[in-house]
């Protein structure tokens, strides 16, 4: 593997690792990597429910019409795709559930009384760049958006010049590789931060993570079911790997509520689902070796 | 079943059929032949009945023996199997051709340990009934250290900041309290 540099933060409340392959000077690499962190900051402001001074917060305090910037563009026309094929349950709107979950900006992780998310239709209207609510309500972009978040780190690096880069946004992977020496990037064991259960191996496009084993309490993890109003059990690890992480982020969570089938029907892309007893189902072009056993 | 194989409809049934005996068979030779004394290591799998599916030897390629699986013989207990790994395979006929599947199983300290298909179907239509048997067979993961495996890259649910184990250790405390 070229040499090459890193850098690692703590951004939109989770870890970066950032490592340029190839030959680029310290200076530069501090130029990319303050580019990387003001692009970040930039977005949080933007999507994040969690601060006071987001365009979201202020979204949540009246109804009206708000322009978004133009990253908005992709992001919520995955969404609005995902609504229609989880049958509403993955929605920006699930905000309210979260924070009602305890998963607010407090941390407090005490549930109250859990609600429902509105429908889309309800609440939402979007027509780039234009966003219209017809109430109030919090948004929240968890499911897609560090992944998005990332392929935009991915565009920085490229336009500086870096042709080769690993970018991990806390176990979200966007990366390109030199040809014929893939990433070889361990698969984390769902319940053990210190083993993994196979290796994958990437030469570009993203691979994303998603399990219920870190962002837990009580009997709730980061991802509910908006028509029941509990976190799904059924899962214990998923990864997908896909073109962008916008794609592979917003599928991690889609295959909570939808059969892998289905949604290869509208998107392409590659999975491997753990389930809580350790059962392996991945599709057959997924790209990792597995640590089996009958 | 020879009445199956004259219904178009139901000749992608019987592909998966015919895969899924072939390699359920398969799997069942390995692990009765893994119990096995070594010296009927390279008995030839009975065919499987009925249509036309050829293997080849069963082939134990155990720890210190040789491919033909002539190693020394270990005293087996009655319940005990070799440790090594074993391949079989497995041709069936599929219309105006003939395709293939193999299965590999290691066994490690006197069990399996892990199981592997290798899918060498060339036409599109097998290539994709064995990608939908190799999708629906059902493997059990398990944990390696990642410090065995010397990568310093990993992959699983998004790592949570300082503040928010923080607030997740407080309330474990206050749980406990």
């Amino acid at each position: 593997m070229a040499t090459g540099t890193a850098f690692r933060f703590e951004a939109i409340g989770t870890k970066w690792s950032v490592e340029l392959l190839g030959g680029c000077s310290e200076a530069q690499a501090r130029q990319v990597e303050a580019t990387i962190r003001h692009r970040i900051e930039k977005f949080d402001k933007v999507y994040s429910r969690f601060r006071k001074d987001s365009l979201v917060k202020r979204i949540a305090g009246k109804a009206g019409t708000f322009r978004m910037p133009p990253d908005a563009g992709p992001l919520i026309a995955l969404y609005e795709k995902l609504y229609q094929m989880t049958d509403g349950a993955v929605t920006p709107l699930i905000a309210a559930t979260l924070e009602s979950a305890g998963y607010g900006a407090g941390y407090s992780f005490q549930p109250g009384q859990v609600v429902a998310p509105p429908a889309w239709e309800d609440v939402l209207s979007w027509d780039a760049p234009e966003l219209a609510l017809k109430r109030p309500a919090l948004l929240d972009f968890g499911a897609a958006g560090k992944g998005y978040l990332a392929d935009l780190v991915g565009e920085i690096i490229k336009s500086h010049g870096t042709e080769y880069f690993y970018i991990d946004a806390g176990g979200d992977i966007v990366c390109r590789s030199p040809a014929g020496q893939p990433f070889e990037v361990a698969l984390e064991h769902p319940a053990d931060p210190n083993s993994a259960i196979g290796v994958a191996k990437l030469q570009g496009g993203s691979l994303c993570g998603s399990g219920p084993g870190r962002r837990k309490w009580g009997d709730y993890h980061h991802i509910i079911d908006p028509h029941t109003l509990q976190s799904p059990k059924d899962i214990a690890a998923v990864w997908v790997t896909a073109e962008n992480g916008l794609l592979a982020d917003g599928l991690t969570t889609a295959l909570f509520f939808c059969p892998p089938a289905e949604l290869q029907e509208h998107f392409e892309f590659e999975y491997a689902i753990v389930r809580p007893d350790m059962a392996l189902e991945h599709s057959p072009g997924f790209p990792a070796t597995f640590f089996t056993t009958d | 079943m020879m009445e199956f194989m004259d219904t178009a409809e139901s000749s992608k049934g019987k592909v998966i059929a015919w895969i899924t005996v072939i390699a359920a068979v398969v799997i069942v030779y390995l692990v009765m032949t893994a119990r096995a004394h070594n010296t009927s290591a390279n008995a030839i799998p009975a065919a499987s009945g009925t249509g036309n599916t050829t293997s080849s030897p069963l082939t134990n390629a155990g720890p210190g023996s040789s491919n033909s699986g002539q190693g020394s013989t270990s005293p087996s207990s009655s319940s005990s199997y070799k440790d090594g790994t074993y391949t079989a395979s497995e041709n069936y006929d599929v219309p105006h051709d003939v395709e293939g599947l193999s299965v590999t199983l290691t066994v490690k300290g006197g069990s399996v340990d892990s199981v592997s298909i290798k899918q060498t179907a060339s036409n599109r239509d097998s290539q994709e009934y064995q990608d939908l048997f190799a999708s629906n067979y059902q493997p059990y993961v398990v944990g390696k250290k990642l410090s065995d495996l010397q990568l310093n890259r990993v992959s699983g649910a998004s790592l949570t900041s300082e503040a928010f184990n923080e607030a997740l250790a407080r309330i474990a405390s206050q749980a406990q309290a």
